[in-house]
């Protein structure tokens, strides 16, 4: 009778490993339904950039975003090496939005970096491309994090990352955090 | 006494038999949609007596052709190639095809010396999943996991996969205990077309220097080529994304020159393959589809016989017969995915 007992416990055991484990959460907070408002997604950052007045906080939907934005001026898709979905790259007047797919949900994508690509543009503490390392920390304090001629400020799920060259910023650029994009 | 033992027995047989089942059924079989995480383990269904052995990531498996080489150049080759293949699992790779055979050449894509520690659980779990156990698969897994895995999650792997319930499929119940052809000799087929365009150009880098791990396996894999007399030979496939920067091309270069490795870098190439990106790709520029992968063949296989020295081994009995036989499932799919695609039949 014992012998059915372990059995039966086993498999109970085996039953409830599978069952367990639960979904993966989220990755991101959720935006607005696509109406050509502004959007309002939710932060978990205080390092958001605006766009056209546009909040694009990392590892938010893209989808509202995009309705209000319009058409960007290029679109690039990477097919990821083998996963479901694709890595998609927006590129706006003096912007570059990539984003990541929701594997669980077709069509779901979310923003996984913004980067500044010239100084029509600025971040909204007033950082953009040829700013110096003094207007840099002027603006974001001097906790950051130094590799080689980059600082990189991390708050939430955002890291911003300012590289410099020669005392001038040529690339800004916010990055999401977030266990899914490794 | 002895009815205890039986009974006990029994319960114990019964219990493994039912995890080894829910193993079996659980675990992806890369049969269907991510058809990559299969290409490791089909090596060793093959005959083991190949001149050329590819190895890296899907810059490898969807770039060239092994039919195509056997065809125009009589190239026994084959490729062990993997989605975002590490370079710590390539030199792994290479340790375990040794365990059967020697070939005459090993060729390495470099794109992943960009890495120095392994980016994602699934795209280890795509490599290493398919390998055979033996002293070198241990030493893959334990150079690949991430700070997150377990060792035992990739013994036992139903502790992984017990999650996988709801996304079950037939594929799951048909392959449990055996599995389907998906490759070519480790080649990816694709026939459709989609043109590069916009492709994104590179960011600046805080630092274009490779890390130390991925030079450690660059160095191993080139110490392990010499002592067997393998001649490696370093590539870069002509893949516009991601970015391939010109810094970490000199550093391959200077590499190269320093061991006297050849290394060829396929962007470069363009005019010598004929390859054109509107055409000759299937994802926007990333990997080539079949057009591509055949005209790069034909510029590689020729460079192997003239400038490495190669054999033509058309002509021998036994290997006419096998790539036949691989010749015909190749044309087979071709037209499946001409049609599939609806693409009008070249030619």
């Amino acid at each position: 009778m014992k012998q059915v007992y372990t059995l039966a416990l086993a498999l109970l055991l085996a039953l409830s490993l599978a069952a367990c484990g639960g979904k993966e959460a989220d990755a991101a907070g959720s935006g607005d339904s696509g109406t050509t408002d502004i959007p309002s997604p939710k932060a978990n950052s205080e390092f958001v950039f605006v766009y056209q007045d546009c909040p694009l906080p990392m590892n938010a939907e893209i989808g509202p975003m995009l309705a209000f934005l319009g058409e960007p001026d290029s679109y690039f898709e990477a097919a990821s090496c083998a996963f479901d979905g694709l890595d998609k790259t927006y590129t706006y007047s003096g912007i570059e939005i990539l984003t990541y797919p929701d594997e669980s949900k077709e069509g779901v994508d979310y923003i996984s970096s913004v980067r500044l690509l010239d100084n029509s543009v600025s971040t909204p503490e007033g950082i953009t491309i040829g700013s110096t390392p003094e207007e840099v920390t002027a603006a974001y304090g001097e906790n950051y994090e130094e590799h080689g001629q980059q600082y990189t400020y991390e708050n939430g799920d955002a890291l911003l990352s300012i590289l410099f060259q020669d005392g001038k910023a040529v690339s800004v650029e916010y990055t999401a955090v977030n266990d899914l994009l490794g | 006494m002895k009815k205890t033992w039986v009974k006990t027995g029994l319960s114990a047989v019964i219990v493994l038999s039912s995890l080894f089942l829910l193993q079996r059924l659980l675990t992806p079989k890369y049969v269907d949609d991510v058809v990559e995480g299969a290409f490791v383990a089909e090596y060793y269904q093959e005959e083991k007596d190949h001149d050329v052995i590819f190895i890296g990531d899907c810059e490898v498996y969807e770039n060239f052709s092994p039919v195509a080489l056997w065809q125009d150049y009589g190239l026994n080759t084959y490729i062990r190639g993997s989605a975002e293949q590490y370079i710590w699992q390539s030199y792994y790779l290479l340790e375990d095809t040794l365990r059967y055979e020697t070939p005459q050449a090993v060729v390495f894509n470099i794109q992943s010396l960009q890495f120095d520690e392994s980016q994602r659980e699934a795209y280890n779990r795509m490599t290493l999943e398919g390998m055979e156990w033996s002293p070198v698969k241990v030493k893959a897994i334990l150079a690949s996991m991430k700070p997150s895995e377990h060792f035992l999650d990739y013994v036992f792997p139903l502790l992984r996969y017990h999650s996988r319930w709801s996304e079950l499929s037939a594929a799951d119940v048909q392959y449990m205990f055996s599995t389907k052809q998906v490759s070519h000799n480790g080649y990816y087929m694709r026939v459709d077309v989609r043109p590069a365009e916009n492709v994104p150009a590179g960011k600046p880098l805080a630092d274009y220097s490779f890390g130390e791990n991925a030079w450690k396996y660059l160095e191993k894999m080139t110490a392990l080529c010499k002592e067997k007399g393998i001649q490696l030979i370093l590539i870069k496939a002509p893949s516009l994304y991601p970015y391939w920067y010109p810094e970490w091309d000199r550093q391959v270069q200077n590499y190269a020159e320093e061991q006297g490795l050849p290394y060829l870098n396929f962007l470069e190439l363009q005019e010598e393959t004929g390859i054109d990106y509107a055409t000759d790709t299937y994802d926007g520029g990333l990997h080539m589809n079949l057009s591509g992968a055949e005209k790069l063949s034909a510029y590689f296989g020729r460079y192997l016989r003239e400038e490495i020295g190669l054999p033509d081994r058309r002509g021998e009995a036994g290997l006419d017969a096998r790539w036949a036989e691989k010749a015909a499932a190749y044309e087979a799919e071709k037209l499946a995915q001409y049609e599939y695609y609806g693409i009008e039949k070249e030619n």
